[in-house]
């Protein structure tokens, strides 16, 4: 149906789609290709190739797009970000040097799995407003991980003390490791892992992921881009909307009810779940 | 700028005020750069559809834009000296590819940015984390690192 369509009317759905990839990105913390690649492949008939490209330009432009907010707005730790980016762009190389020796179909189940489980254990976490820990780890105390931000929609100053550090950042070598060896988002699991072993409020969480997300993203962008791709007639209605989106998003963001967050993540993640699933027995 | 102006506020507010400050550096870093990008994508953008020229052909209809040809003949260019090279005679497709090059290095720049901050505040182990993660991008862009978000 996708080629049957006018050269505008291309342009105008996918600029819409990929704004709402950026608003809900830069909302829950996710790179928008959820969004994106199903819209693209499904709906426009494009092919994969291209909407895996169109997929990572959507990551980076949510990542930067929010995180400029997000830092400014003091919701980002930077220091938890770049502590964990060890994790992720570690993990990311070790996939790409890997990547034959495992099989993509058990790794998109076990991935399937993770999420789903994920998703039961924050909406188990549904009715917690904020952490309850008083204390950093000693690694987190040594590293000076404890943040506070000030809440609008709480109206409140929040502090607030990470814990696990170091499984957590094993967690995020897996998730860069299965970014580098599946060339999807990991946000997914960025996020849970710092919700749920870390306690971090959810916001503080979602910023942070944000504020990472790119950084992974651009090491593969270059090869994609090289390999032709990135099309420019794809990826600029996608960086452009996916902009707009993530910037609308995260002046949003602070004044959303954690809660509401929260959930809005719980109800994505099944989704994303299934389509792992999907991936790993079809 | 006015939002600039009230963070520089908000920032004396708080009692760390150089963690204050680098927060707003590596922010208006962020910032700028989706801007940068996002002016040459829509300046290319615009001057493909009122031309109806990429720049290196004629646009053509959708299905053409959307086939997928090898590298050697995919209609735009690959390296960025290309681009760049492209851009600086106002080819639509290469202005867009470089608002898309500017777009990825920003968060690389991000990080690099943040070894001289910690640089200047002597903290000797987010040196060695940013530096270590500067590290490995680089590694990952020389092997080609498929890995993403």
């Amino acid at each position: 149906m996708g080629l049957l369509m006018e050269s505008w009317q291309f342009l105008l759905i996918l600029a819409c789609a990929s704004f709402g990839a950026g608003t809900f990105g830069a909302l829950l913390g996710l790179g928008g290709g959820v969004i994106l690649v199903p819209v693209l492949t499904l709906l426009l008939g494009v092919d994969i190739r291209y909407a895996i490209g169109a997929s990572i330009v959507s990551v980076i432009a949510t990542s930067s797009g929010a995180a400029a907010a997000y830092v400014r707005d003091g919701i980002t730790n930077l220091r938890i970000g770049m502590f964990l980016e060890i994790g992720t762009t570690t993990g990311a190389v070790t996939g790409a040097l890997v990547g034959s020796l495992l099989s993509g179909r058990a790794l998109y189940i076990v991935f399937a799995i993770i999420l789903a489980y994920s998703g039961y254990v924050m909406f188990r976490k549904r009715n917690e407003k904020l952490p309850t820990t008083r204390e950093c780890d000693p690694l987190g105390k040594c590293l000076r991980l404890e943040g506070c931000y000030y809440d609008p929609a709480l109206a409140q100053t929040v502090h607030y003390y990470p814990t696990n550090t170091l499984p957590v950042l094993g967690l995020h070598y897996i998730a860069g490791l299965v970014s580098g060896l599946l060339g999807i988002g990991s946000g997914a699991l960025k996020v849970p892992a710092m919700d749920i072993a870390m306690k971090l409020p959810i916001k503080v969480s979602s910023a942070t992921s944000n504020f990472m997300i790119g950084v992974t993203a651009a090491a593969s962008a270059g090869l994609y881009f090289m390999r032709g791709q990135i099309n420019p007639f794809i990826a600029a209605p996608v960086a452009a909307g996916v902009l707009a989106g993530a910037l609308v998003g995260a002046r949003l963001m602070p004044h959303v009810q954690g809660k509401a967050i929260r959930l809005l993540f719980v109800a994505l993640l099944p989704v994303l779940a299934l389509q792992m699933l999907a991936k790993g027995v079809l | 700028m006015a939002a600039i102006e009230k963070s520089m506020q908000r920032a004396k507010a708080v009692p760390d005020e150089r963690v204050a400050r680098d927060e707003l550096i590596v922010s208006a870093l962020l910032r700028y750069g989706v801007l940068i990008s996002l002016a040459f994508v829509v300046l290319g953008m615009l001057l493909l559809l009122i031309t109806g020229e990429t720049g290196y052909g004629s646009m053509g209809d959708l299905p053409s834009l959307l086939t997928v040809r090898d590298a050697a003949n995919v209609g735009w260019p690959l390296s960025p000296l290309a681009v760049l090279g492209g851009a600086l005679s106002l080819r639509p497709f290469a202005l867009i590819l470089l608002g898309l090059l500017v777009l990825i290095l920003t968060p690389v720049m991000r990080v690099a940015v943040s070894v001289l901050l910690f640089l200047r505040e002597h903290d000797p182990i987010y040196i060695a984390i940013t530096l270590f993660v500067l590290c490995v991008l680089i590694t990952s862009f020389l092997l080609g690192t498929p890995g993403a978000g």
